[in-house]
């Protein structure tokens, strides 16, 4: 098997064995994180195929990962800023609710 | 989405809870997904079409050495400026969707520890990570490194000072940085065109000058909104100095 054909395989298993973890994870920090993992799967692939053996390697798809590799960044800090919110509101919801439940003098 | 949470006390957020079947159909999908992608990848051995050769023809017309900066900066100059504009929307979005609290609740929130043992070593630590950037920078021209590179590493070297309880600056100063990155590669982009008839066509005997002043500005720029990132998730609102501690032993 040659150093190309690994480099990809391994690429693609870590973008699958990522998708399976999106889809199955129960945390919401853990399904972010294997968002990641995906994107590095893919990058992976591409500066696989980009080496060539004994040649120079071709430069275009390097520039493509560092490109992809700043996006993924920008939109994990999205997402990490999204649960961050939704977890504000909820505590504030949760809140209102426990003391609500307290002045009625019902438990939860 | 949330379990029914009875305090309330910062929980993780959890998802809706284990089923054998998801279970099941995801790994037989992500099974046969990569069957099929693994099948894909050895049928196509043959060589692809690259644009390899073109761009070692035009590298010394480029201004740098290193052929991905050449790439980055000069030939693809516009896929790194929409890559620069995604960076400063996502920074409007974050800033955006996490509101202002008071500074005291911001303050208890925080968990910021005063070591001195941490203060100590970042007083080492922060001139060396300035330094070692400033070469990350200035070696993006013929080895890899250059402006995003750069920019992590002061990205970190600020994280490390905001958790050693060292607030540099605030809110409202922070806002000439956050620009400068998109609106100082734009105004190159359009100058340019001025002088050459397109956009991002530099002139090939300015082409380094230009792609060197705009790492450094990106840099900077590229620092400050990686550092927002992580310093708008628990506190979102320091423009008073009330949260401010001495760094010092």
């Amino acid at each position: 098997m040659s150093q190309e054909l690994l480099y990809s395989a391994t690429g693609i298993a870590l973008f699958c064995l990522a998708l399976h973890s999106v889809i199955v994870a129960v945390n919401i920090i853990t399904r972010i994180i294997a968002i990641n993992i995906m994107g590095i799967g893919i990058f992976m692939l591409l500066v696989a195929i980009a080496n060539q053996a004994g040649q120079q390697p071709d430069p275009v798809p390097h520039a493509m990962v560092l490109t992809g590799i700043v996006v993924a960044v920008a939109g994990t800090a999205l997402a990490l800023a999204l649960v961050r919110r939704l977890q504000q509101l909820h505590i504030e919801e949760t809140s209102t609710l426990d003391s609500k439940e307290k002045l009625n003098g019902n438990k939860i | 989405m949330f379990r029914n949470l009875h305090s309330n006390e910062k929980q993780l957020i959890q998802c809706d809870g284990h089923s054998t079947i998801r279970t099941w159909v995801s790994g037989s999908i992500a099974v046969t997904l990569y069957m099929t992608l693994i099948a894909g990848l050895i049928s196509s051995q043959t060589a692809s079409p690259s644009l390899k050769h073109l761009v070692y023809e035009s590298l010394s017309l480029s201004g740098v050495e290193n052929p991905v900066t050449a790439v980055l900066l000069n030939f693809r100059s516009y896929d790194t400026l929409l890559e620069i504009a995604a960076l400063f929307s996502v920074v409007l979005a974050v800033k955006a969707c996490l509101p202002k609290q008071d500074t005291a609740a911001a303050c208890s929130q925080t968990g910021i520890s005063t070591s001195p043992v941490l203060a100590h070593v970042l007083r080492a630590l922060v001139p060396l990570i300035i330094i070692v950037s400033g070469y990350l920078l200035w070696t993006g021209a013929y080895n890899p490194g250059g402006a995003f590179q750069a920019a992590a590493l002061i990205a970190g070297a600020a994280v490390l000072l905001s958790l050693s309880g060292y607030h540099f600056l605030n809110n409202n100063q922070f806002r000439p940085l956050l620009v400068a990155g998109t609106a100082v590669f734009l105004l190159a982009a359009v100058i340019v065109s001025f002088f050459t008839g397109l956009i991002l066509q530099y002139p090939v005997s300015l082409a380094a000058p230009i792609i060197l002043g705009i790492e450094i500005v990106a840099t900077v720029s590229i620092a400050a909104t990686l550092f927002v990132f992580y310093s708008q998730l628990n506190e979102p609102d320091h423009s008073s100095s009330q949260c401010h501690r001495e760094a010092g032993p």
